[in-house]
């Protein structure tokens, strides 16, 4: 294995057609004693899932609480096998031989931020633990890249010596990232990355993964049962129900003119929607503005 | 899901039976590492014809595969072999002396039980207050003496200095009570320290809080949702001290000359009285699974989630 | 009522003119519709079930430390009341304080009245709690029967029959369809939303006057949120509901008012649709700003630099002085009050005419 030196290699921020990662026809199903479990939440194996991920693009997966949305995960961070389909990365099929190499390229960002940190070891020495483990570099010579990690979320360096209890929600979800980042990956898997903080943090992490997708051209597949979220960052949605896909395509066509009642039902859920809403008229009452100077909002 | 708690039942039952099918053959195999048991017996100058003719007698010179089961056969007849020293039959002795133990190691363990248990809950509840204070440090200090320790010392107190109680002994109730307690110092402080754990846990607990605020009066919360919940930890050391009251304990009974079980395993491995030193472990190996299958068994019973988990 | 409106955008840390920032803070607002139709209308001059009036939460050793400091509103019946706020803005405590069950670290000043007497005097009865993550707040060795009839024979009087029926009636009203069933299960063995009924079930079953709901639906998925939610504006017609969330989109769509609680002070209580149309605010507007769009237009979403203080670090006057773009001399030693018309009350320096 060889370690990628210097800065991340600047890699065409625009997606392109072929896709970085992709499931064929998968099938899952959990081995049979922790399938009650499942089955009391409501989903107990995937079918036929077929989903590709292109390079460069965030990628949005929405299901409910036993969908299976954070099984995919697990498959698509080679965490487990599927019993049947394959996993191709980077136009080549998964085997188990390749299997150490995809994970130095995929790295996952997961749910809750604090729980994913050691308790008892600083930041900074959790931050380059991937490249201890992986390459066997001393700590001092990982100096360079930690700091470019630690910048590239928005942290300063006083954060390093800190232990995770003493840290936000927030600025513990920028530490993961920064350690899934310290690789230089290629995709980032997020398995509900901002279900647990709040609204005003959720922005910026938002907003943080939406400019790395952009400056590294990473491709971001985004887990969630937030739609809002998913919205916001994906330019392509899958909507996964019980183990299989019902819905997938671009945002425009999951959100404006979804085709299944499912999807349907799940637009009309979310609070405040704009969409979707067949029964409440949309009156739009023009509304006196403040005076105030003209800022353009940032650029897409 | 009770279909599934039947099946988990059955597991433990089977898991428990195959351990003392285990548990046997290894007392069999330790056995055998024991030495010659003809050499001990005869002593060194038997003759070669004599030690082959008690070979016979004792079934030594078959295969070990038939000795082996012919001992499984013997073991599930309860004829474990004949005492060398008492002349009969070896479980015979070790039951005979059975009651002795029992009467000790029960009212040890009653005592450690009610002790301990109040105790930890004491301290669990009341934890700044005088009593909650003097349960945890009486209950570390039980941990730390050793029960040789403790045993000389009450008995240079009440025995020797007060003179109320004898010094050893069993002849009436009056000596039963410095063995009794001895013993169950140390097992209340353990069963203090686990059930002040659980109990404190339970108590921090949410659905407690919730319990509170929904206005049910404290007592209730005690005993509806506290102690159920911390009743599974609790249960799981109390087993293992039952498991060990068969064979009561060789130092208190020693050092207090009570003739129980504990008393006659010195004894016997002192004069190496194989039969009895065997039947003796068979006994305890036996009843420590039994209590543990028991204690398991109540864990189910107690936690309804255990049912759901895997086997 | 829906309306978008797009005023003028205003980035994360700000880098507006002072001279510019004006009564109304220019902030990039996006409203959200208020499906009104049909609530109850609440008699503006009944009495207040709920009243708290200069609520402050003190740590006991260290009296400067206030989770929450002056804290003022009212809820009446049958009103649905959000209460907004991040986490470490002392909803939690409020919650709490409300119900009688403070941590003794704690020390609370003011007061906090129902239906007109104060809390001590109150019967426990008359308040009812349900929490984020029902699974943790019910016993995990009790069937669900168990403690929905204990909880029913707290009333006093009733047979264990009886018990048993009212609870199924119970479980019946919020909306479980097999009772029976479900008395027999335990906790573990049902899903999230089904224990969150059990909760409001456990609830409703003292008849409370008020129900505070502390995000209640925070960890559920979004279709279950939408049946828990329906539930409690079915039930709020013989209630006060005081609605903690985080989730501006719930407090907006199913309130009637709103109260921002930011670093345990109440910076803004509005009517929904008021505060909906026109936030003040400057915090307010940064939540605004914050939520996802979930429309064709792609703005990016602002969010103000900094974070939330934590209680040891808060300083006297504004909280969010640290974060504001408007914060001028005075918001850092003096602390604003409530003020503005009866509908809608913001606690800003700036906005003061």
């Amino acid at each position: 294995m060889t370690l990628p030196i210097g800065p991340p290699r600047v890699r065409t921020p625009r997606p392109s057609t072929e896709p970085i990662l992709e499931l064929r026809n998968i099938d899952f199903c959990y081995p049979a004693a922790r399938r009650s479990t499942a089955e009391v939440l409501g989903g107990a194996r995937l079918t036929k899932i077929n989903m590709s991920i292109r390079r460069g693009e965030a990628h949005g997966l929405i299901g409910e609480s036993g969908s299976g949305k954070s099984t995919i995960a697990k498959l698509l961070l080679g965490l487990t096998a599927p019993q049947a389909g394959q996993i191709f990365f980077d136009g080549e099929l998964l085997t188990p031989a390749r299997l150490a190499a995809f994970r130095l390229r995929v790295q996952p960002v997961f749910q809750n931020p604090i729980d994913a940190l050691n308790p008892a070891t600083p930041i900074g020495k959790q931050i380059i633990a991937p490249l201890l483990v992986n390459f066997k570099m001393k700590s001092s010579g990982c100096q360079a890249r930690l700091a470019a990690a630690i910048s590239a979320v928005g942290l300063s360096g006083e954060i390093l010596g800190k232990l995770p209890h003493q840290i936000s929600g927030g600025q513990a979800q920028r530490v993961n990232i920064a350690r899934a980042l310290i690789l230089d990956p290629e995709v980032l898997i997020c398995d509900e990355p901002v279900s647990a903080l709040d609204m005003t943090v959720q922005a910026q992490i938002l907003n943080l993964l939406s400019d790395l997708r952009e400056s590294r051209g990473l491709s971001l597949l985004f887990i969630s049962h937030d739609i809002r979220s998913v919205a916001y960052l994906c330019s392509e949605i899958t909507v996964l129900k019980r183990g299989t896909i019902v819905e997938s395509g671009s945002r425009e066509q999951v959100l404006f003119d979804p085709k299944t009642d499912y999807m349907k039902s799940l637009l009309r859920a979310v609070p405040n929607s704009e969409l979707g809403l067949e029964t409440e008229s949309l009156t739009s009452k023009p509304c006196s503005q403040p005076v105030g100077r003209r800022h353009l909002p940032a650029q897409r | 899901m009770r279909r599934k708690a039947q099946k988990v039942v059955a597991s433990k039952i089977a898991r428990a039976f195959v351990t003392l099918v285990l548990m046997v053959t290894s007392v069999f195999i330790l056995m055998r590492c024991a030495g010659d048991p003809v050499a001990v017996l005869l002593g060194p100058d038997a003759t070669a014809d004599m030690r082959a003719a008690y070979s016979g007698e004792l079934g030594l010179d078959r295969p070990i595969l038939v000795q082996y089961l012919a001992y499984l056969h013997n073991v599930v007849r309860g004829s474990l072999g004949v005492s060398y020293v008492y002349r009969q039959d070896a479980l015979g002795v070790v039951l005979s002396h059975l009651p002795l133990t029992l009467m000790l190691t029960c009212s040890a363990l009653t005592l450690a039980a009610v002790t301990g248990i109040a105790g930890g809950i004491a301290a669990a509840v009341f934890p700044s207050s005088f009593i909650g204070r003097a349960c945890t440090i009486a209950s570390l200090v039980g941990l730390c003496v050793p029960s040789f320790f403790l045993a000389i010392v009450l008995m240079l107190v009440f025995s020797i200095q007060l003179n109320w109680l004898p010094t050893g002994g069993a002849e009436s109730w009056r000596s039963l009570a410095l063995p009794a307690v001895t013993m169950g110092a140390a097992s209340s402080a353990v069963l203090a320290r686990y059930t002040r754990v659980a109990v404190r846990e339970s108590l921090d607990s949410q659905y407690v809080l919730a319990a509170f605020v929904r206005g049910i009066p404290f007592s209730r919360i005690l005993i509806h949702h506290v102690l159920p919940n911390a009743a599974v930890p609790i249960l799981t050391i109390l087993g293992l001290l039952i498991g060990g009251a068969v064979t009561g304990s060789t130092v208190v009974e020693t050092v207090f000359s009570w003739p129980g079980i504990g008393n006659l395993f010195v004894t016997s491995v002192g004069s190496r009285d194989i039969p009895v030193v065997q039947a003796i472990v068979l006994l305890a190996g036996t009843a420590m699974i039994m209590t543990n299958l028991a204690v398991d068994l109540g864990s189910t019973w107690l936690d309804p989630r255990s049912n759901s988990s895997e086997t | 009522m829906g309306q978008t409106q797009k005023s003028i955008a205003c980035s994360e840390g700000g880098i507006m003119d002072q001279t510019t920032s004006h009564a109304l803070e220019a902030s990039y607002v996006q409203t959200f519709e208020h499906g009104n139709a049909g609530r109850p209308a609440i008699a503006a001059d009944s009495p207040p079930l709920l009243s708290i009036d200069g609520l402050t939460v003190v740590l006991a050793e260290q009296p400067e430390t206030r989770l929450l400091e002056d804290v003022r509103f009212e809820v009446r019946k049958g009103e649905f009341f959000a209460l907004v706020g991040e986490s470490g803005s002392g909803k939690s405590v409020l919650c709490s304080t409300i119900m009688g069950v403070v941590s003794s670290e704690l020390r609370c000043l003011g007061d906090i009245h129902i239906e007109g007497r104060p809390l001590t005097d109150v019967d426990r009865r008359l308040r009812a709690m349900i929490y984020q993550q029902p699974s943790l707040y019910l016993n995990p060795v009790r069937s669900i029967g168990f403690q929905l009839r204990e909880t029913v024979q707290m009333i006093g009087g009733l047979s264990k029959r009886e018990a048993s029926e009212r609870a199924a009636n119970l479980l019946c009203d919020v909306g479980i369809d097999d009772p029976r069933e479900t008395m027999r299960k335990y906790p573990h063995e049902m899903s999230g939303g089904m224990n969150q009924r059990v909760m409001i079930a456990m609830a409703l079953a003292m008849k409370p006057k008020l129900l505070i709901a502390d995000e209640p639906t925070s960890a559920l998925d979004v279709t279950t949120q939408k049946q828990i939610l329906d539930l409690l504006e079915r039930l709020r017609s013989d209630m006060a509901i005081l609605f903690v969330t985080h989730d501006l989109g719930v407090a907006l769509q199913r309130s009637d008012r709103i109260g921002v609680l930011y670093a345990g002070q109440l910076v803004e209580i509005g009517g929904t649709d008021l505060v909906g149309r026109t936030p003040l605010h400057p915090y307010t507007r940064a939540l605004f700003s914050a939520v996802p769009p979930l429309s064709g237009h792609l703005r990016r979403l602002h969010s103000p630099a900094g974070s939330l203080p934590e209680p040891t670090q808060r300083q006297a006057g504004c909280n969010f002085a640290s974060r504001c773009s408007g914060t001028m001399e005075i918001c850092r030693h003096t602390r604003p009050l409530l003020q503005g018309i009866p509908q809608q009350v913001v606690a800003c320096h700036n906005l003061e005419a």
